[in-house]
C-alpha cells in the first residue's frame, strides 16, 4: 500500500492488528513476509517473520502443499478458500508439531500497476470447534456402537409409550425391523397379559417409579418371547413425563434351562437351600422341604437345618462343617444322617459354599440330595457281594470276568485261593496260563487263544499244582456277553476246584479195579480148588471101577488100590489146604504184636540151617531202615519163610544163593526187599500166575505150588501188597508193601 | 473100522494115566499106548516118531489141561508149530476133570482138537468116540 492516503492506511493497519483473525501479507513469488498482525504470530508461534519466506519460517509447509497453494494465487490472482483445514505446525520449542484446523482466505494483493505483487492471508482458528466437534462425534459413534450393539434390546418410548427409538438387538429379538416398530406402542408386540401389565407399568412411570418386570412378547414369526424389563421414566428439566428408556433382556432360554434345571434336581432329588447370614433368613427348596418331609409351607430357620441330622457324629460334623464354611469360607460335601419331620430315617448328600462380602460370610448355599436310594442300593450290593464271597469260598467255585472293551480282567478271592496265589497278582490270562501245570498248558492256550477269538462259551478241564504242592484239578467254564448289535463286552466265567471229587472219583476207580482183582482172585481160587478136588475124585470113580473088574491080576488089584488109597489121602490133603487159606483169608482173631524182622530172620535160618548149609546159602539183612512192625508174628513168619525157601528151592544150579532182604520207610509205607540170585521166573508168559494157587513152573523141583499163593494171601489178609520183578537167570525181587503210620 | 495105530496119553497124574492105560486096553489091545507124565517129552516123542512116518490110521491122543510148568493149551500151541504132515496124524481129545464151560468152548474152538472128554477115561467112551467116525481131519 502507498503512503497516500496514510490516515485511511493507519486505521486501516489499526483495523487489522487487533482483526480477530491472524492476518497478514507476503511479497513476491517467494512470499516473502511484508506485514503480519500480533494474532499472526501468536497463533503461529513465531517472532520475526518479516523479510522472511515462508519457506524459511514454515518448512513444514512445502511438503502440506501451502506454499504450492501461495504460488497459484500469486501467479493466476484466484482467491484460494481452505475450510477446517488441518494443518501441522511445527513447535519450535518442542521439536513436535501441533495440529491446527483453518479456515483461510490467500487473496492476491494487486498493486497500483495492475499486477499481483503478493497474496493477502487471513485465518481463522477453528481448532477447538473442530476438535470439540469430533470428539462429539467419537462420542456419539461411540454411543451408537454401544448401543447398537448391546446384547440387551434398548428401547424409548415417549410419554404415551411409543417407540422413539430401537437398538439393532431389540429389533432382533422381536423380529421386527426399526421401520416396522416406530410410533407403535410397546404393548403392540405383547401378549394380552403382558399388555395389561404394560399399561398399568405406564401409571407408575409417569409417577417416576424405575423397576424390572417379565413381559411376554411375540415375535413377527409368532415366537412366545420372554423377556425382562429394567425400565426408567424419563423427565426433563422441569420435570415433565417426557417418556422410557427399556433394557430389555430375552431370558427366554434362560427361563427354559431354569426349568430344566428344575426339573432334573427334581428327577434326581437335589433340593438347595440359601442362608443369609446378614439377615438370618434361611430358604428352602421345594424339593428340600419333601427330602425333609416338611409342609410345603414350612419356613426353616437355622437351628431346624441341622438340628434334624442325627445326634451324635452326623449333628457334630454338620455343626462343625457350617462352622468352618463361615468362619473362613471353606466349602463342604458330605453324606450324612438324618430324620425327616415324619421322624424317617434317610441319608443325604448335603454340599454348602459361603459368600464373602468385605470379608465376611454373608450368605451360605447349597444343595441337599436324597441319596437313601442309594445308599441303599450300596449296602445292598455290600451285601451281595458278601454273601457271594461266602458262597464261593463253600462252594470252593471263583468268579473271573473281562471286560473286553477295556481289557480289565478282575478275579474273585476264591479264585486266587484255589490256585494258591497271592492276592497281590494281577489278574491276566498270561498269569492264569502260568499257574496251570505245564503238561496241559499247551492245552489251555490254545482254549483261551480260541475263546478270544471265535467269542464262544465252552469251558475245560486242567490241572494245576496248589500250594503244597499237592496236584490239583480244576475246571474252568465262561459265557461271553454281547451288546444289541452283537459285539462282545464281557465274559463272566467260574474256576471250580474239583480236585476233592477227581480224589474220589481215583479212589472209586482204584475200589473198583481192586473189586475186580478180588473178584478175580475168588473166580480163579474157586476154579482152581474145584478142579484140584475134582481131579482125585474122578481118578477114584475110574480106580473103583476098574476094581469091580474080577478079572484083573492080583498084581493089578494091588497096585489099583494102593492108587486108591494115594487119591484119597490126596484129596484130603486138598480139603486141607482149601481150609487153611480159607482160616488164612477170614478174619484175624490172633492178636497183633511187635515183630522184629532181624529177631525173624534170625529164627528161620536156625530152623532151615541144614538146608542153608547143604546149598551154601548166604543170606544178608539190611533193616536200618526199620526194624520193627507191628502185625501178626504167625502170617509174617510164614511170609518170610516161604519167600526165603523160595528162593533157595529155585536158586541157579551152579551159583551160590544169595538172598538179600531189607526194609524201606517211604512216605506211609512200610516197604520188605527180597532179592534173590536164583534161576528167575519168565514173567512176560507167566507173569500172571506167579502167585496163582498150584501153579508150579518147574516139574522137576517140588512143592505143591501152594507157597506163593499163601505168602500173597496172607500179605493181603495184612493190608499189604505184594508184586514180583524177575528175568530168567537173572534173579528175582520181591517187594512186599504195607501200610506204616507210625 | 480103522483102529488107531497108537494111543498117546499126556497128564501129570500118575493115578489118572494109570486109568486111561486100562481103559485103553480094554477097548482094543493091539494099538500101542504110550504114557507121558512131561508134555516136553511127548512132544519130542513125536517129533521123532510122527516125522518120517506116514501111518494111514492117525493116532488118538488124550491131553489134561491142568499140568504144571507148561498146560494142555501151552502143549497145542506148541504142536501147532509142528509141520501140517505130523499134525494131520493125530486125533486130539482134552481129557479133563474140570467141568468149567470155558474150557469146553475153548476145546471146541480149537482147530485141531476133536473133542472134550471128562476123567475118568473109560472104554466105553473110547468106543463112542471111534464109532463117530471121526477120524477125518478137520
Amino acid at each position: 500500500m502507498k503512503k497516500v492516503g496514510d490516515n485511511k492506511y493507519n486505521q486501516f493497519y489499526e483495523m487489522l492488528l487487533k482483526a480477530p483473525s491472524a492476518v497478514g501479507m507476503v511479497k513476491g513469488e517467494n512470499h516473502v513476509y511484508e506485514m503480519v498482525n500480533p494474532l499472526y504470530l501468536q497463533l503461529m508461534g513465531r517472532k520475526d517473520v518479516i523479510g522472511k519466506t515462508v519457506a524459511e519460517v514454515f518448512p513444514e509447509m512445502e511438503e502440506q502443499g501451502i506454499i504450492a497453494q501461495l504460488d497459484r494465487v500469486y501467479q493466476t490472482g484466484e482467491t484460494y478458500n481452505g475450510k477446517e483445514r488441518l494443518i501441522k505446525v511445527a513447535n519450535k520449542d518442542t521439536g513436535g508439531y501441533a495440529d491446527f484446523y483453518l479456515d483461510y482466505v490467500y487473496q492476491p494483493y494487486i498493486d497500483n500497476d495492475g499486477l499481483i505483487a503478493g497474496v493477502f492471508f487471513f485465518i481463522n482458528d477453528r481448532t477447538e470447534q473442530v476438535t470439540t466437534k469430533k470428539k462429539i462425534e467419537k462420542s456419539e459413534s461411540q454411543y451408537r456402537r454401544i448401543v447398537e450393539t448391546a446384547q440387551e434390546g434398548i428401547w424409548l418410548l415417549d410419554e404415551f409409550g411409543r417407540t422413539t427409538f430401537v437398538n439393532k438387538k431389540l429389533c432382533e429379538i422381536l423380529e421386527y425391523s426399526e421401520v416396522e416398530m416406530l410410533g407403535k406402542k410397546n404393548s403392540f408386540f405383547m401378549d394380552e397379559a403382558s399388555k395389561r401389565q404394560a399399561l398399568k407399568a405406564l401409571e407408575r412411570r409417569k409417577r417416576g417409579v424405575a423397576e424390572s418386570l417379565e413381559y411376554k412378547f411375540i415375535s413377527k414369526s409368532g415366537k412366545k418371547i420372554l423377556t425382562k424389563v429394567a425400565a426408567n421414566p424419563i423427565f426433563d428439566d422441569a420435570e415433565n413425563f417426557k417418556g422410557s428408556l427399556g433394557m430389555v433382556s430375552d431370558i427366554t432360554e434362560k427361563k427354559h434351562l431354569e426349568e430344566l434345571l428344575e426339573k432334573s434336581n427334581r428327577l434326581a432329588r437335589i433340593g438347595s437351600w440359601e442362608i443369609d447370614v446378614e439377615k438370618n433368613t434361611v430358604y428352602w427348596s421345594d424339593i428340600t422341604k419333601e427330602i425333609r418331609e416338611a409342609p410345603a409351607n414350612f419356613i426353616p430357620d437355622l437351628s431346624t437345618g441341622i438340628g434334624f441330622f442325627t445326634e451324635g457324629i452326623n449333628q457334630k460334623i454338620i455343626a462343625q462343617r457350617v462352622k468352618e464354611c463361615m468362619e473362613n469360607g471353606t466349602p463342604w460335601d458330605e453324606e450324612l444322617q438324618f430324620k425327616t419331620f415324619k421322624g424317617n430315617l434317610k441319608w443325604v448328600r448335603t454340599i454348602g459354599e459361603a459368600v464373602f462380602t468385605n470379608g465376611k460370610c454373608s450368605k451360605i448355599y447349597g444343595c441337599f440330595q436324597d441319596i437313601t436310594e442309594r445308599k441303599n442300593a450300596v449296602n445292598k450290593i455290600f451285601r451281595s457281594e458278601a454273601k457271594l464271597k461266602v458262597a464261593q469260598t463253600i462252594a470252593q467255585v471263583g468268579s473271573w470276568e473281562v471286560d473286553i472293551f477295556t481289557n480289565t480282567h478282575t478275579w474273585s478271592d476264591e479264585i486266587y485261593r484255589i490256585l494258591g496265589m497271592d492276592k497281590s497278582v494281577v489278574p491276566s490270562a498270561e498269569t492264569f496260563l502260568d499257574f496251570v501245570h505245564p503238561d496241559d498248558r499247551p492245552m489251555a492256550s490254545k482254549r483261551v487263544a480260541e475263546a478270544f477269538a471265535k467269542h464262544q462259551d465252552s469251558s475245560f478241564y486242567f490241572q494245576f499244582y496248589k500250594e503244597n504242592d499237592e496236584l490239583g484239578y480244576g475246571l474252568t467254564e465262561w459265557r461271553f456277553e454281547f451288546d444289541k448289535a452283537g459285539n462282545p463286552l464281557y465274559i463272566s466265567g467260574i474256576l471250580r476246584d474239583l480236585t476233592k471229587e477227581k480224589k474220589a472219583e481215583n479212589e472209586r476207580l482204584k475200589m473198583i479195579s481192586d473189586l475186580h482183582q478180588r473178584n478175580n482172585d475168588l473166580e480163579q481160587f474157586s476154579y482152581i480148588v474145584s478142579h484140584n478136588l475134582r481131579s482125585p475124585v474122578a481118578n477114584i470113580i475110574g480106580l473103583t471101577e476098574e476094581l469091580k473088574d474080577e478079572s484083573h491080576s492080583a498084581e493089578v488089584k494091588k497096585i489099583l488100590g494102593e492108587a486108591l488109597i494115594s487119591d484119597a489121602h490126596r484129596l484130603e490133603n486138598v480139603i486141607g489146604d482149601l481150609n487153611t487159606i480159607l482160616q488164612t483169608k477170614t478174619e484175624i482173631t490172633e492178636r497183633k504184636e511187635l515183630v522184629i524182622f532181624s529177631d525173624l530172620t534170625h529164627d528161620i535160618e536156625l530152623s532151615i540151617s541144614n538146608l542153608i548149609q547143604k546149598e551154601e546159602v548166604a543170606i544178608t539183612t539190611d533193616f536200618s531202615a526199620i526194624d520193627e512192625f507191628n502185625t501178626i508174628k504167625s502170617y509174617l513168619q510164614s511170609i518170610f519163610y516161604n519167600l526165603i525157601s523160595n528162593s533157595i528151592k529155585f536158586r541157579q544150579p551152579t551159583v551160590r544163593p544169595l538172598i538179600e532182604i531189607s526194609s524201606q520207610l517211604s512216605k506211609n509205607k512200610l516197604i520188605l526187599t527180597f532179592k534173590d540170585n536164583g534161576s528167575g521166573i519168565d514173567l512176560e508168559k507167566k507173569g500172571d500166575e506167579v502167585f496163582g494157587l498150584y501153579k508150579r513152573f518147574h516139574a522137576d523141583r517140588e512143592g505143591k505150588g501152594m507157597g506163593l499163593y499163601m505168602v500173597k494171601t496172607q500179605v493181603e489178609t495184612l493190608g499189604g501188597k505184594i508184586s514180583v520183578a524177575s528175568k530168567v537167570n537173572s534173579g528175582t525181587v520181591f517187594t512186599v508193601e504195607f501200610e506204616h503210620d507210625a | 473100522m480103522n483102529l488107531p495105530n497108537r494111543f498117546i496119553v499126556v497128564d501129570d497124574d500118575r493115578i489118572s494115566n494109570l486109568i486111561c492105560e486100562l481103559a485103553c486096553r480094554r477097548f482094543s489091545s493091539l494099538p500101542e499106548i504110550k504114557t507121558f507124565l512131561d508134555p516136553h517129552e511127548a512132544l519130542s516123542f513125536i517129533k521123532d516118531a510122527y516125522t518120517n512116518s506116514q501111518n494111514s490110521t492117525p493116532t488118538m491122543l488124550f491131553l489134561d489141561i491142568n499140568m504144571p510148568v507148561i498146560s494142555g493149551w501151552d502143549f497145542l500151541d506148541i504142536f501147532n508149530e509142528l509141520p501140517p504132515h505130523i499134525r494131520q496124524q493125530f486125533s486130539i481129545y482134552i481129557l479133563t476133570s474140570s467141568l468149567e464151560q470155558r474150557d469146553v468152548e475153548k476145546a471146541e474152538a480149537h482147530k485141531y482138537v476133536k473133542g472134550l472128554l471128562s476123567k475118568p477115561l473109560s472104554a466105553e467112551t473110547i468106543e463112542g468116540i471111534y464109532s463117530e467116525d471121526i477120524f477125518i481131519t478137520k
